[in-house]
């Protein structure tokens, strides 16, 4: 990636004629150069504006330049109007080709126009064509007629997706990577990253910025990490919807269901096989044991032949009696079973709530993890556990008279997580207790409903005429028959479903090792070598550049912000304003210089707008200069505007290859 | 000689950290307090008074429900939950010496500018304490001085 600035050129058009400013740039260090509020800053506004990334200055829609280029300009012999005004910006890219973008400031045209001209038409005055863009609205980083969409294919960007604060998916727009690449006059020296625009709402938009600035896979793995939730969620949606469907069908043929877990298995069938149990005579017996036994007694019933009302009164009478003995049994076992299942139903009840507090105690210990990270960023004592009075080290409690010795934060979410799975098994296991008993339940009720059926059918026999056929045979045939035949069709589907399951078991195991395969922590391997440079690099020039107040082995590069720290905590509290200042210069050429050994999407191009501010030293700047001076060689540009004295600048710059824009007046001034 | 042979051997105890409720964490409750000023207290500002009665609803579900019922309607004030809780105390100590709440008066304290912005990051989407923010918020500014004067007469009266 690339962007090479060829030229720049201010126009102002006054009742005096044609004013303006031609700043021609070249690969390696430029270095603009003019005394206070002569125009240094209008042309670093000019290339933010040429290349319609004024937002990283402010959040207003207004043009971001001063009078000069809107109202009025200075001549030597006082102030004219300006009729007319337009930045036009010259630039190419990796692969060498030249485009000049045309944006007026004050005219007839729109300020959200961009011209773009396809040549080079200031340095060569060649183009072969041009087209109006727009910029700054709605649309401008994804439609074809938008600039910045157009901008970010020239300079071969693929701009990744991310996410605003109401989860709504935008593209990382242009503006918010430039503040890694231009450092403005006004507020981008208050602080490191100081101006990242937040007006567009995305989240976390410093780290997103920097991972596609260094071209870090965090961001790739984050959302990969997303996608093998959002399976897994999908999955488990998937496989309890199958459950449920299977333990209809099972309440229906009043069997239940051992080794189907409502939670995804990777290996289809489960160690214990799947049994389907139906409760035949008080004991759970196999269904097709159960089948195969009604198939026998019915067949047994088919041999014996069909009797007639009064050839047999006493043995009917005596079956009669015993079904109508198992009769109370039966009922008997009812009320023991319903009293057990409210029994588990509460226990259940119980745990539930432990479950629920647990959770709550879980959530807060949580909290309290990024609330000690949040205190830490604004340097409270506290979260460090030092006493804010005697910054004494003290117990990480307030309960401190006691003598008792508690957990750290982190060990108290493992126990307590501990604690909670180990009743969510308890509570598993006693539900499944009541599932049982209702299964049984409604196996008794059925059962019942059979006896008293067949008691109906006994006593008809009894005193029906004589000669008859025995009622008491034929229901029992009629019943056997049916259920046979129904059981068997509802059977057959449940091992279909059974048999189902081993293919979303496939995707289940498919999903956990892409999620095995992903790198612990977010980083990746090729991550952690980028950050460890820009590191080593962060310490190398904050030494170089005479940096005083920390001892610079004790900076590093946050591995979740990207920003520098000092021993754990942001910078900018710590430092002194000229170091600061320092910070900021090795921290955004750090960022140039890894992208001369790494793979990045950094465009090669570092701009700094008055880096030295009142705070830094001469000997400091000097340091910076030459240092920077180095990106010629990798054909990279650095372009820093400058209020120094020339005859400093000259002296600095000695013996450098250096593009000096020395102005001694105002940089607008009346064109030949 | 022991009468059971298997407790005649050497053993020795070690103590164990034991389990801390969250709540009694200064970073997890300082922010609270915090909370509690930005949310519910004109001005970040309020009588020591009232933010203990804010904490001591603030503990749990059962709590927080007694305290809405109570601004809803004309309960009597004995359901008010109010407890003078030495940690919470002592959290007014750690927000006051980390410069996060100043003292105003004898009985006031109010947040400061950094309390505040911290404060500030606090009610943010996503940020942490979700479900105390919430309560706070649905408490909003009815639990007033006044109100909470009310309620301290009314138990002096008695």
């Amino acid at each position: 990636m690339r962007l090479r600035l060829r030229q720049l050129e201010l126009r102002a058009l006054t009742p005096d004629g044609m004013y303006g400013a031609v700043l021609p740039f070249k690969a390696g260090l430029n270095i603009i150069r003019a005394a206070n509020s002569m125009g240094k800053s209008t042309a670093m506004q000019g290339v933010i504006y040429g290349l319609g990334v004024e937002a990283i200055l402010s959040t207003s829609q207004g043009v971001p330049f001063a009078h000069v280029m809107t109202h009025k300009l200075h001549t030597g012999h006082g102030e004219i109007p300006v009729l007319e005004s337009s930045v036009l910006l010259e630039f190419e890219n990796e692969v060498g080709i030249v485009w000049t973008a045309e944006r007026t400031v004050v005219g007839t045209r729109h300020k959200n126009l961009v011209v773009l001209h396809y040549g080079p038409l200031l340095t060569e005055g060649v183009t072969s064509g041009k087209e109006e863009l727009f910029v700054r609205q709605p649309g401008a980083a994804r439609s074809e007629l938008g600039y910045h969409k157009r901008l970010a294919e020239f300079l071969g960007w693929e701009l990744p997706v991310v996410e605003t604060y109401d989860s709504q998916p935008v593209p990382l727009y242009i503006e918010v990577i430039f503040p890694l690449m231009f450092v403005e006059q006004k507020r981008g020296w208050s602080d490191i990253q100081a101006r990242f625009p937040t007006q567009f709402r995305i989240k976390e938009v410093a780290q997103r910025a920097t991972e596609f600035l260094l071209r870090l896979d965090a961001y790739a793995i984050s959302a990969q990490r997303r996608a093998v939730q959002e399976r897994t969620l999908a999955l488990i949606e998937r496989w309890k919807a199958r459950v449920e469907e299977c333990l209809s069908l099972a309440g229906t043929l009043e069997a239940k269901l051992e080794g189907v877990l409502n939670y995804p298995l990777a290996d289809w069938p489960p160690a214990g096989g799947v049994r389907v149990l139906v409760f035949r005579d008080s004991a759970w017996i196999a269904f097709s044991e159960a089948q195969q036994k009604d198939r026998e007694s019915l067949e047994h019933e088919m041999q014996i032949p069909l009797g007639t009302s009064g050839q047999d009164d006493a043995s009917i009478r005596q079956q009669l009696e015993e079904v109508e003995q198992t009769l109370v049994e039966k009922q008997f076992a009812t009320g023991r079973t319903l009293e057990e299942m409210e029994r588990y139903e509460g226990e259940v009840k119980a745990v539930q709530q432990r479950v629920a507090q647990i959770e709550e105690d879980l959530r807060r210990n949580r909290d309290e993890l990024i609330l000690r990270r949040l205190g830490a960023s604004r340097n409270l004592r506290i979260a460090d556990s030092h006493c804010p009075t005697c910054h004494q080290q003290i117990p990480d409690n307030l309960v401190s008279d006691l003598q008792a010795e508690f957990m750290t934060v982190e060990d108290n979410i493992a126990f307590l997580s501990e604690q909670r799975d180990m009743f969510l098994a308890v509570q598993g296991k006693t539900r499944r207790e009541v599932s049982s008993r209702q299964l049984e339940l409604s196996a008794l009720r059925s059962e019942i409903e059979r006896l008293r059926g067949s008691a109906r059918a006994m006593r008809e026999t009894l005193t029906a005429a004589h000669g008859t056929p025995s009622i008491a045979q034929i229901e029992r045939r009629v019943r056997l028959q049916e259920t046979l035949a129904t059981r068997s069709r509802l059977g057959a589907r449940l091992e279909d479903i059974i048999g189902s399951f081993a293919s979303l078991a496939d995707e289940w195991r498919e999903n956990e090792e892409a999620r095995a395969s992903l790198p612990t922590g977010g980083l990746s391997d090729g991550d952690a070598n980028k950050l460890d440079r820009l590191e080593q690099l962060l310490r190398q020039q904050a030494k170089e550049y005479g940096m005083s107040s920390i001892e610079t082995n004790a900076l590093s590069i946050d591995r979740d912000t990207y920003k520098p720290m000092h021993e754990g905590f942001v910078l900018s509290f710590d430092l002194s304003a000229s170091d600061l200042i320092r910070t900021i210069w090795a921290y955004e050429n750090g960022l140039l210089e890894v992208a001369r050994e790494f793979a990045s999407n950094h465009l090669n191009i570092l701009m700094l707008d008055e880096p030295k501010q009142q705070d830094a030293a001469a000997e400091s700047l000097a340091a910076f200069l030459r240092r920077v001076a180095n990106s010629k060689e990798a054909s990279q540009q650095v372009i820093v505007a400058t209020s120094e004295p020339r005859k400093s600048i000259e002296e600095m710059i000695t013996g450098l290859d250096v593009n000096l824009l020395s102005f001694s007046g105002r940089i607008v001034t009346k064109l030949a | 000689m022991a009468d059971i042979d298997y407790l005649d051997v050497a053993f020795s105890f070690k103590s164990r950290p034991s389990d801390l409720p969250p709540d009694l964490r200064p970073n997890w409750r300082v922010p609270l307090l915090l909370l509690m000023l930005h949310v519910c207290c004109r001005g970040g500002k309020s009588t020591l008074f009232r933010l203990h009665v804010l904490n001591w609803s603030s503990r749990n579900q059962e709590n927080q429900n007694k305290l809405l019922a109570n601004l809803a309607s004309d309960l009597e004030y004995s359901e008010v939950p109010i407890r003078v809780e030495p940690a919470f105390v002592r959290t007014i100590q750690f927000a006051v010496a980390e410069g996060l709440v100043s003292r105003v008066g004898g009985d006031r304290v109010q947040l400061t500018d950094s309390g505040k912005a911290f404060a500030n990051q606090l009610v943010e989407n996503g940020a942490p304490l979700g479900a105390e923010r919430e309560f706070l918020r649905v408490v909003g500014q009815r639990l007033t001085e006044n109100w909470v004067e009310g309620f301290s007469k009314w138990g002096r009266a008695r």
